[in-house]
Order: structure tokens, then sequence, then C-alpha cells
């Protein structure tokens, strides 16, 4: 006898999203109801057409692309220095027109304009006719520059930088890149910075320490998260981009600083439970990638097979990220599935604070929380409940008052 | 030429937004365009539909893309940031045509799944449900179809999309269910 009460929209959209399991009665009747198992059928199926479009890439047409890169490539900013030399000229012109009748001011304005167009077109044939050797990647090509100084690039030994406010002489072949008046990233290599005083200079070393100067003299020779730095005049503070520390360093002192990778030593070696013997040492069952959640990896852990390490990291998400509610329920279906119900009623017991504070997953902890009770034999049933006094109404609480008497 | 073309492929992204800004490199930038083109596309297409609007909207997010890349900061990947870039001007471009009538062309992004031509049974089955999700998909709103594209198919997190339409978690997470529920209704109804 296929009983009349049907499942909901909701409770299929929930099975559909694995956040949801049916009832022994439930599931009978779904596979006696065609409503209900092709209601069930048509959320699952859209899932995979969703999870299938995901990977799905339309093909380029490159003539479309050519077109796209050449439109857009015309809306990229000015270079700097042109809008600062365009914001000098009208304001310079703004002045005059304050001064001076609208007409007049308008005829220099316009004059002013052609001939700093002029100037800087003479600038800029003279430009493209040096160019640059870029090395990248092992590869050498001549790429044309508008300014060879402030190209991208190695430099080999004895070339000299000339920025218009510092002067780097390189002592060993360095890479510099992102070079402005103020700023230059130094990737390796061996050089000496010589900064004109009162001016603010800023070297970005390998993206792993900054060093910022105020007019001075000082060499850096950097390889291989090794910094050394040797000042000659001046102040020098260089930053530590892993933890923020800061150190300064006057005339005739010097120091190496080498770089930590904090997020490689806060890797964690997850291992499985297992007996550790001298000639079969535990091995290292999965190891933790920083910038992906416990959670994340603990369901990269469980697709592996790996399920001692995707029950640690499950734990971790509960006690230290943001998704615990999310890690509770992955626990609990992991322990469901080795029909470990004592381990279940332990869980909710103990993580009952994020069970309430669910927002999503707290109906469907509390009944598995309720079943395992049952099936681990608990006296009292409290989680069956405080079920059927949070959810009197639902489609659910009939068989959970059934659980409750048959005890 | 070639040659050239060849060392700007090996480039990382970086490196050529770089060559592209401060030396305006046109290949640079180009090279730029062809890496990331087809995840663009793909993200819009999926959720106003593939029309010529459509590739006038991909066209959009690769202009604003440039209006945009000097507070591209290296601290994040360049896909994120043009990511973004997609999402945001694809979700200005429904604001903005929310109150027009159908558009001449609807979304026929999933029917592109399943090949129906190749015979077998369980891609024939593929191609019908993606039918179905597709006429399904056409009968609701562009915004809830934005939401639920961006958390089912792109797998973008409930956090990220509510930075993104600068709306509260709890109003994202609302319309995704009523997406999902009006979706689903949809199909089961046509089942």
């Amino acid at each position: 006898m296929v009983s009349e009460k049907h499942i909901m929209i909701e409770e299929a959209i929930a099975l559909a999203d694995g956040r949801y399991v049916l009832l022994p009665e439930t599931e009978k009747h779904v596979a006696e109801c065609t409503d209900c198992s092709s209601m069930i059928s048509c959320c699952c199926g859209a899932k995979d057409i969703f999870a299938e479009a995901k990977d799905f890439v339309p093909e380029a047409d490159s003539a479309k692309i050519a077109e796209i890169a050449a439109k857009s490539f015309a809306n990229l900013p000015q270079d700097e220095s042109d809008e600062a030399l365009t914001l000098q000229t009208m304001t310079f012109a703004k002045s005059i027109a304050l001064a001076c009748k609208p007409f007049f001011a308008f005829s220099l304005g316009l004059a002013l304009f052609i001939g700093i167009m002029l100037f800087q077109k003479a600038d800029y044939v003279e430009n493209t006719e040096k160019t640059v050797e870029i090395a990248t990647a092992g590869a050498t090509e001549a790429v044309i520059e508008t300014k060879e100084d402030y190209a991208s690039g190695e430099r080999e030994s004895g070339a000299k930088v000339q920025l218009a406010k510092a002067t780097i002489s390189v002592i060993s072949n360095t890479y510099l890149e992102n070079i402005t008046d103020t700023d230059v990233s130094m990737k390796k290599g061996k050089a000496k910075f010589d900064v004109v005083t009162g001016n603010d200079f800023r070297i970005d070393v390998d993206g792993k320490f900054l060093v910022r100067v105020l007019g001075t003299s000082f060499t850096l020779d950097y390889s291989d998260g090794k910094l050394t730095a040797e000042v000659f005049s001046g102040l020098v503070e260089i930053v530590e981009k892993a933890n923020g520390a800061a150190t300064q360093l006057s005339k005739d002192m010097n120091k190496t600083f080498e770089y930590k990778d904090h997020q490689k030593e806060q890797q964690i070696a997850i291992t499985t439970p297992g007996k550790k013997t001298k000639n079969n040492p535990k091995k290292q069952d999965f190891a933790l990638t920083p910038g992906k959640s416990f959670l994340f990896q603990g369901r990269e852990a469980l697709s592996a097979g790996k399920t001692g390490a995707a029950q640690q990291l499950f734990t971790m998400e509960i006690e230290k990220g943001h998704e615990p509610d999310k890690a509770l329920f992955e626990l609990i279906s992991i322990n469901e599935a080795k029909k470990d119900y004592a381990e279940i009623a332990n869980l909710v017991k103990k993580y009952d604070r994020v069970m309430r504070e669910s927002r999503v997953y707290k109906e469907e902890i509390m009944i598995k929380g309720c079943l395992s009770q049952k099936k681990s034999g608990s006296r009292d049933l409290p989680l069956c409940h405080d079920y059927l006094r949070e959810y009197p109404r639902s489609f659910r609480s009939r068989e959970i008052k059934r659980i409750i008497d048959e005890k | 030429m070639v040659k050239e073309d060849r060392i700007l492929a090996n480039l990382d992204d970086n490196t050529l937004v770089d060559l592209a800004l401060r030396e305006k490199n046109q290949k640079a930038w180009t090279e730029l365009i062809t890496r990331y083109y087809g995840k663009v596309a793909a993200t819009v297409y999926r959720i106003i539909g593939k029309s010529a609007e459509a590739e006038d909207v991909v066209q959009e997010v690769f202009t604003e893309m440039a209006k945009a890349i000097k507070s591209y900061r290296r601290d994040s990947l360049f896909s994120t940031f043009l990511y973004r870039i997609a999402v945001n001007t694809t979700y200005k471009y429904i604001q903005k045509n929310m109150n027009r009538n159908e558009t001449s062309e609807e979304p026929e992004f999933f029917l592109q799944i399943g090949d129906k031509s190749s015979g077998s049974e369980s891609s024939m089955i593929k191609h019908e449900k993606a039918q179905m999700v597709n006429s399904a998909m056409k009968k609701i709103s562009p915004e809830k179809r934005l939401v639920l594209t961006l958390y089912e198919v792109e797998g973008v997190p409930l956090k990220e999309i509510s930075e993104i339409l600068k709306q509260p978690l709890q109003t994202v997470w609302s319309r995704i269910n009523q997406a999902k529920k009006e979706l689903y209704e949809i199909l089961s109804l046509n089942m």
C-alpha cells in the first residue's frame, strides 16, 4: 500500500543537492509512486546537465578575437606620463583663459596643444628605433620599446639603469620588471641602488620582500629567497611580506633575510589511523594545500578513497573552518556508510551548537542524529523529541513519532 | 613573427598585462584575449544564452577589462579579476534589459550538450534532458537564471555571489532556492 503523502519539491531539491536522505518509509513510497520518482529524477537529471555544462567552452573564432582585441585595446588607459602632461597643459591653458580674453586663450591653448603633440610625436619616433631584448622563459626576442631603461628584462653585469629619481647599477645579472620612476620589482641578481635624496623609492624583491628607501645608496643581493642588503648611506627599510616584519638598516649596516614559506610550513601531514612500525613507518596520506578549505580538501580526499584523511579534514573544518555544518553533515554521512551509529550520536552531541546554528542542514542532521540514537540503543532519544518540537508540521514528523513510540 | 607569437603564448598572464599596458604591445593583448575568450563567452552564454546580444556582452567584458586593467592587483589571479568583470557586465546587462520584453533570440546554451547525431542511447537521452533544461531555463527570470547558473553551473561560492551582486547572503540564497524550485517545477510539469 502506497502512503498518500507525496514528497515535496523542496525535498526533491535537497535530495538532488545531496543534503537529504530518504527515510525507509519514504523510500518505499518513492519506489511505488510515479509522481515522486519522476520529480526526483528530473531534479537529479538537471544537476547532471549543469555539471556537464560547466566544462563546455564555445569554440573561439580567430577573426572575432582579433576584432575584440583591437576594439578593447583602444580602451587601455593612457600612459601615466602622457596623462600628467595633458593635465599640466590643460591647467596652464585654463589659467591663461582666466587672465585673458577667451578668444586669445583659445588660440594660445590650441597652439600649445599642437606644439606638445608634435613634440610627443618626435619623441615617439625617436624611441621606436630603440629595441631591447626581453628575456622570458629562456627565449629572447626583440620587442619594440618606448623607453629602454623602463623595460622589463634581465640586465647583464655592468649595465646601468637610469631612472628619473634613481640609478640602478647591475653588479651581477639582475632581472628587473614593473619599472616606474618610484617602483621596481627585482626577481634575482645583485645591484646597487642610488636614490636621489628626498624621493620615495620602493623595490619589490620577488614578491617576498619590500625595500623602502628615502634617498640613499645601498646594494641588494637576491637569489632563491635569500636577500642581503648593504647600506652605504641613508636609511633603508626591508619588509618581509610573509609576516609584515620590518627591519631598518642605516649607514654601514648589512643584513641577510631569508624568505620562509609560511604556507608550506602550515602544511599538515594527514595520516590515516594505523599501527606505526619501524619497518613500515606511517606514510603521509594527504597533504594540505594552502588556500583551499578543509571542507573542499576533505571532499577531494573522500573522492580519492582516503576516508581517514577526509574525516580528519572535516573535523578541522568543523573546528576551524567557515562551513562547519556542511563538514558535520559529511562526517555523519561517512559514519553512516560505516554503520557506526554510536559515533554519529557522539558527533551530534559534541557539535550540537553547529547543528542548531545551521540553516540548511539542521533538520537533516537532527533526523540522522535521532535515527542513530535509536540504533545505538540510546534510552531517551532527545534529538527525536527536539525534532518534533522544532518541526511539528514536517512531512517526516509522523515517522519520528513512530520511532519514539516503538522505543 | 611566428617566433614572437610563440614566445607570447609561453608568457604568463601578468607579463602579458605588463607588455600590453606599459609597452602598448597589442599582440600581447590579443594573446591574453585569445586565452580567455572561450571561458568568458561560456560564462556569458550560460547566463543570457547564445545570441547576437550575448556576443556584444562578451565584447563589452573585454572593453571593461581594458578600462579596469590599471586596478588589477597581482595578489589575485588574472582569471579571477576577469571573471568578476564578466559576471558584473552580464549582471548590468540583465538589469538594463529587465523591463524589456522577450529577447529576439532565446538561450540555447544547454542544447549543445549531448550529441544527438552520435546515435548512442545515452547521448540521445542526455540531449533530450538538455533540451528540457534549456526550455525550462528560458522560462525563469534572467535574475534568477543568473544566480542559479553562478551557483549550480559555475560553482561560485555563495559569499562570492553576494559580493559580486552586492546583495545580502540570505537574499542570494533564497533567490537560488526560488530559482531551483521554479526550474524543477517546470521540469516536472514537462515530464
